[in-house]
């Protein structure tokens, strides 16, 4: 007789294991974008929302990496803060780049690339970084991956 | 008035405490992975909540252990054997209020309709999608869980411990709360933004409805209610038991059966009602306070003997 407990766990544990190893094997189309990001840029045009003009050194270098490694054209957009990250939260732009510290009060409503650097001046020391729309995760990969190396 | 454990219940007790001590330990390192994972997971987040609430009940039944056996005081001169109880139902609360707020929580999220942002990270000199951590730290944080909590059941169940047992329980359906993470995670993975607040939703009715059960069951107790049973709020067949054999003893009187902690005791009251024999009492105390000495008790040493015709305690001759 086998000992129900011990079943219990066993097929826990083989659920766990399969769900696992199927996962594993579809991990190069995850994670997925829910609103399509990467998909509707590459080979389009990457819309930035510029806080500043021009974007200086590291910003710039980000988002033309970025635009290099979707393929796509870089596209500027001009805009108080409040309404660039307005639209990034619309879709209507795909980041939102210009000396924006990690700790941004924008952080509760957009998603946040790794570190493209330091700023300087007084806010010394602090990461720098990229806006997104909320949730694009493989967006986000994307972007985390073109961006490699910036920080060091 | 001491009362010692018999042998083999001592000797379970024992092992349960280090069962609980290596809970313990296991627990501690989960919530240390889960936080390191958890990211802007909402799932992750319910079951990190989940797991650091599931380290009371451990700690709970290893201090109730330890007052248990207290010697009584003046000033708690019935011992401490309902302290496990009384933790017990704090804790339970603690459960349910958690549980409520999580609730509301993914709702809002629904509602909102917030994305979840899960970034990368570097492992070896890869990017890794923090997914796939979060998905490995959820399948770490079921397995020791589920192993101990079915080591700790069937001792729960001789040593008649509600702490142990809830504790017990809890941890063996652990695997439901990674499963449900996991498919939030999944869900975000497959670009189902709304799966990850639905996980967590799901986890954290679980969270209360343990709560609640918890709850009625220690309130059970706290009320002097009758023992019951470990694994529901039915009576236990040894409220019955002793009602029964002592009712043999004891024609025209009620039998008053009530548990603290594991222990069970029985009162045996004039079925003409309790008061009646304080009314001498009474008359010695300072009047403003006289009205509130309810009853009398005494313990028993032995049993007497079984009256004649113990079986009709109504028929007016027996004396």
């Amino acid at each position: 007789m086998t000992h129900p407990h011990r079943s219990v766990g066993r097929r826990a544990t083989a659920a766990l294991l399969s769900v696992t190893m199927g996962l594993g094997l579809a991990s190069c189309r995850i994670p997925a974008d829910p609103d399509g990001t990467t998909e509707k840029v590459s080979g389009g045009s990457l819309a930035v929302g510029a806080l500043m003009r021009p974007l200086d050194g590291a910003d710039a270098e980000a988002v033309r990496r970025i635009a290099a490694a979707l393929n796509a054209e870089l596209r500027l957009v001009e805009g108080d803060p409040h309404s660039l990250f307005a639209m990034l939260e619309r879709g209507e732009i795909d980041l939102v780049a210009g000396r924006l510290p990690a700790d941004t009060p924008f952080a509760a409503e957009v998603g946040l690339s790794k570190a493209i650097g330091k700023l300087e001046g007084h806010e010394k020391k602090k990461d720098r970084v990229l806006a997104l729309r909320r949730g694009e995760n493989r967006f986000l990969g994307r972007v985390n991956a073109a961006v490699r190396g910036m920080a060091e | 008035m001491s009362r010692a454990l018999p042998p083999h219940i001592d000797a379970q007790l024992a092992r349960a405490a280090r069962l609980e001590g290596w809970s313990l330990f296991w627990l501690v390192s989960i919530v240390g992975v889960m936080f390191l994972a958890m990211g802007s997971s909402q799932a992750m987040k319910s079951a990190w909540i989940e797991d650091t609430l599931s380290l009371l009940p451990p700690i709970l039944f290893l201090l109730a252990r330890r007052f248990e056996q207290k010697p009584p005081t003046d000033a708690f001169p019935f011992g401490f054997y309902r302290l496990g109880s009384l933790a017990f139902f704090l804790a339970s609360s603690a459960l349910a209020g958690m549980g409520g707020f999580l609730i509301y929580e993914a709702i809002h999220t629904i509602l909102l309709q917030e994305h979840p942002t899960i970034g990368t990270v570097s492992l070896l000199g890869r990017d890794v999608w923090l997914g796939w951590v979060m998905i490995a730290a959820l399948v770490y944080s079921v397995i020791p869980p589920v192993i101990l909590g079915h080591m700790k059941k069937p001792l729960a169940r001789e040593t008649m411990d509600k702490v142990l047992f809830t504790d017990a329980r809890m941890n063996a359906a652990d695997w439901k709360t990674g499963l449900a993470g996991i498919a939030g995670i999944v869900g975000i993975g497959f670009g189902l933004w709304w799966a990850d607040a639905a996980a967590a939703g799901f986890i954290a009715l679980d969270i209360l409805w343990d709560g609640l059960r918890n709850m009625r069951i220690s309130v059970a107790e706290l009320l002097d209610g009758a023992p019951r049973k470990l694994e529901s709020a039915e009576i236990h067949p040894i409220a019955t038991a002793l009602s029964q054999q002592l009712g043999q003893h004891f024609p025209d009187h009620d039998v008053e059966v009530r548990e603290t902690g594991r222990f069970v005791r029985a009162n045996i009251v004039p079925r003409q009602g309790a008061q009646a024999g304080a009314d001498a009492l009474r008359q010695r105390l300072p009047e403003d306070q006289a009205w509130r000495v309810l009853a009398i008790g005494r313990l028993l040493s032995e049993l007497p003997e079984r009256p004649e015709r113990p079986s009709d305690p109504r028929d007016g001759s027996s004396g």
